[in-house]
């Protein structure tokens, strides 16, 4: 519990106040930019937003594209959402069809950091501006008004911090990656190693993809179980379903996962409170999937030529097992 | 003017109406007879209640058609234009895409100048569509998904533009086929924009088609209500309106019963304004009159015996007469010539006033004269045993008092009283003010009185109300009672003290009148 609060007080001090809501606000700070006075300020029901979504490869990201969905319909929104199916082509295509619709702004998950400088300069050109989410696209900053989601380097810092107490500063570990190239792979890689090179102790033997899916988490630590067996005593994964299918994986093998092998993740979606509540996971750490309210918020300032942040975080937390069961109970995704 | 009172009679007969009703049903009658009590209170005619009642039930039962048909006027507005935008639409989307394609291709592959190409036209065609479904649509959303349809065929638009620029610069075959696939692209992306819209409306349709339904559906149970209330209302009406007819009629049924049974003062009460209870009050005036009639024939009546009375009083005289002109005789021939010329002169007075010009009234003074003057005479007559004293207060003097009244009570005390004690005894008459309306007159003797049996006999016959005059006590107490009676009204009379071997007052109450030669048709 000390642990929890310890590290609540981290965020504190990182984002400034704010509750364990689901909902990210824009904080008091960031005033209202000059209006343009020319045109009158629109509200919801006149928004036309274009989605650009990478696929669904995960709860996490189900629950991010209900999130957007579901908001949309809330605020009656007019939302075109394309969902790229895991493939970088279809989210160009994607972008291009919003390109020609004219849309007053579009949103993009990008399912990999690089090559997105073409598309976003036909945006930019056709005068539609570019709201990225939750992973990040390694473009110039002039290409894209504001960029909304995790900070996964804390991420990846908070899972070696929680790893490293777990095992007590010794382990044989396994991380199980994202996709290649994907920010949330990239930052959770770094931050993670940022902080568990201070414990010698912990050895990171092997990190492999599994793409985000719970199949492809299984396949991975069922090949490092037959390479490395019991030499294995952690695992992190960088995000919940493929724990989940590292959990299978193990249990196939004869061994009791969150006992035998401690695994970290990181989302903090349903499936890991219910590992945890079993037993079998033993740390998850939160990235908040519904960034629906937040990015509409951000797209209506954007159309009412309102000035926003460049970078706006989301909340997060850290959940044990301890409370899990409790917490369950709260969780919308 | 209306009093609003509901005699008990009335109330029975709603009961009872009440009751024959709900014998039939249970609970929810007995409500409803409850409600058309309440309406056959209503203050209004007949003919306006039947009209009312009947402009109810046809609102009612209107109420109900007329919203139906302007739901289902409503609804298939609503569908109508989801339809038409629908299929406008449909046509649209089905042919734009081929026919730009086709066009564009025929240009670039040169079949077809550009600036004679009908690509510009299609456009115009579908934009007009567009902006005639906006105007035809009442949904927020629909507009803002056909301002999208809008936006995408500027965009298709500025593709044309380029490619006209690019042609009209001599661009190569490859350039214009990077266009065209642009061109392609984007009137896939129209659309797919334009099916946006479409699945939009068709979706909103299935909401209609529900909200439709579950209108249709509260809207059933509203208009059963509606048609329930409406037959609940008329039968209530006609129930209440029967009543509204029947109780009066039966209240002047009531009235005229009463009149059988010879009692003129129940009348109809009009707590109502409808037409029977009109034709009730022209029963009352109808009561009116016979009741006058009637009086008028019990006042004849009343005269009639009156007559009979006097008839009666003249035939009291010739005794006194007789029996006074033997005296005179007596006397005459005794050579007592004062005392003849006494008596004479006390007789003559006494007729005299016994006469008063065929009045029935004179002043208590006269009365107490011609008791002088009658006493006079007797004295002389029972010299030995009769005296005499007469009291009377001087404002009482003027007052008026039916004749004959005192007389019969002084001869009553003469013969029944002094003449049966053998011992003489004195006659006193008093009459002074009892109080400012009332007279009271008393005759007193101390002669033998009456024994108790006598007393009680004649007390029976002084309070008995039939009016017929017994010959019991002579033609003395009984008839001055009963003349009494009918002039000064019921309540006035004689009253008797008497006992046996001390003697008897007769007390009598008279309302003081000072009316001079009132006739006695108009003394009631």
């Amino acid at each position: 519990m000390s642990r929890i609060l310890f590290l609540f007080a981290i965020f504190a001090s990182l984002f400034g106040p704010v509750s364990c809501t689901q909902q990210p606000t824009l904080s008091s700070t960031e005033q209202l930019g000059p209006v343009d006075e020319t045109k009158p300020e629109k509200t919801y029901e006149d928004l036309i937003i274009g989605f650009a979504q990478l696929g669904a490869e995960s709860e996490w990201r189900v629950a991010n594209t209900n999130s957007i969905k579901e908001t949309a319909e809330q605020l009656g929104v007019e939302l075109r959402f394309y969902d790229a199916q895991q493939k970088q082509e279809n989210q160009i295509e994607a972008v291009r069809k919003l390109i020609v619709q004219k849309v007053d702004v579009i949103g993009i998950s990008p399912i990999v950091e690089t090559g997105w400088d073409e598309v976003f300069q036909e945006a930019k050109d056709a005068g539609i501006p570019i709201i990225v989410v939750d992973r990040r696209a390694d473009v110039p900053d002039d290409l894209y008004v504001s960029y909304l989601g995790s900070d996964f380097l804390e991420e990846g810092r908070n899972s070696a911090r929680v790893m490293a107490e777990l095992v007590n500063g010794n382990a044989n570990l396994v991380e199980l990656a994202g996709t290649p190239g994907s920010a949330p792979a990239n930052d959770r890689y770094r931050g993670f190693r940022e902080v568990i090179k201070d414990y010698p102790g912990i050895k990171v033997i092997d990190s492999q993809t599994g793409d985000f899916t719970l199949a492809g988490g299984r396949e991975v630590m069922m090949g490092f179980l037959e390479k490395y067996g019991k030499q294995i005593t952690a695992v992190f994964a960088h995000n919940d379903d493929m724990a989940l299918g590292a959990i299978q994986a193990i249990e196939e093998y004869g061994l009791r996962p969150g006992v035998d092998i401690k695994i970290v993740s990181v989302d903090a979606a349903r499936g890991a409170f219910e590992a945890m509540i079993a037993g079998k996971l033993n740390a998850t750490i939160e990235c908040n999937p519904l960034l629906g309210p937040s990015f509409f918020e951000l797209a209506l300032r954007v159309v009412n030529g309102q000035s926003i942040p460049k970078r706006v975080p989301s909340v997060e937390g850290i959940f044990f097992p301890e409370n899990a069961s409790e917490i369950l109970l709260t969780r919308k995704y | 003017m209306a009093q609003k009172t509901v005699t008990p009679d009335f109330r029975q007969v709603l009961t009872r109406i009440g009751e024959q009703a709900s014998s039939t049903g249970r609970v929810p009658l007995k409500y409803f007879g409850k409600l058309a009590d309440f309406l056959a209170g209503i203050n209004l005619s007949i003919r306006t209640k039947i009209l009312a009642s009947l402009c109810v039930v046809i609102l009612l039962m209107g109420a109900t058609n007329i919203v139906s048909m302007l739901q289902v006027l409503r609804y298939s507005r609503q569908y109508d234009a989801i339809i038409t935008n629908i299929t406008t639409a449909n046509s649209i989307s089905g042919r734009v895409k081929p026919d730009i394609d086709n066009e564009m291709w025929r240009i670039v592959s040169g079949k077809v100048e550009f600036s004679s190409g009908k690509q510009y036209e299609i456009i115009d065609t579908v934009d007009t569509k567009v902006r005639w479904m906006m105007d035809n649509t009442d949904s927020q959303r629909a507009k803002v998904k056909l301002d999208l349809v809008l936006r995408t065929l500027q965009s298709l638009k500025a593709d044309l533009d380029l490619m006209g620029d690019k042609i009209a610069h001599n661009s190569t075959a490859a350039e214009n086929e990077a266009v065209l696939e642009k061109i392609r692209f984007s009137t896939s992306v129209l659309d797919e924009s334009i099916q946006n819209y479409v699945l939009y409306e068709v979706n909103r349709t299935e909401g209609q088609y529900q909200v439709m339904r579950e209108s249709f559906a509260r809207w059933q149970v509203f208009s059963i209500i509606l048609i329930f209330s409406a037959v609940g209302f008329a039968i209530v009406a006609a129930w209440s309106l029967s009543k509204s007819i029947y109780t009066p009629i039966k209240k002047l049924h009531d009235v005229t019963t009463t009149i059988t049974k010879n009692d003129l003062q129940t009348l109809m009460t009009s707590d109502n304004v409808d037409e029977i209870t009109e034709l009730g009050m022209s029963f009352n005036i109808m009561i009116g009159k016979i009741k006058e009639l009637l009086d008028s024939k019990i006042k004849e009546q009343e005269n009639l015996k009156k007559a009979e009375l006097r008839a009666l009083q003249a035939q009291i005289n010739p005794h006194f007469l007789y029996n006074t002109l033997d005296t005179i005789i007596w006397m005459a021939e005794s050579k007592k010539t004062d005392q003849v010329v006494k008596i004479v002169t006390a007789l003559s007075k006494f007729f005299r006033i016994s006469l008063s010009k065929g009045m029935d009234w004179i002043t208590i003074g006269e009365e107490v004269e011609r008791i002088k003057s009658y006493l006079t005479i007797q004295k002389m007559r029972y010299r030995d045993i009769l005296d005499f004293k007469i009291d009377v207060d001087k404002d009482v003097a003027e007052n008026t008092i039916l004749k004959l009244i005192l007389q019969p009570l002084v001869e009553n005390a003469l013969y029944h009283g002094i003449k049966n004690k053998r011992r003489g005894g004195t006659i006193s008459v008093r009459a002074r003010r009892k109080d400012e309306n009332e007279i009271l007159l008393e005759v007193e003797d101390d002669g033998i009185g009456f024994t108790p049996e006598k007393l009680a006999r004649l007390r029976n016959e002084l309070n008995d109300d039939s009016g017929e005059i017994k010959m019991e006590s002579g033609y003395g107490i009984g008839n001055v009672n009963n003349r009494i009676r009918l002039y000064y009204g019921k309540q006035y009379g004689l009253s008797i003290q008497s006992e046996y071997g001390t003697g008897t007052r007769i007390t009598l109450v008279i309302p003081s009148k000072m009316e001079t030669a009132t006739q006695d048709m108009n003394s009631l």
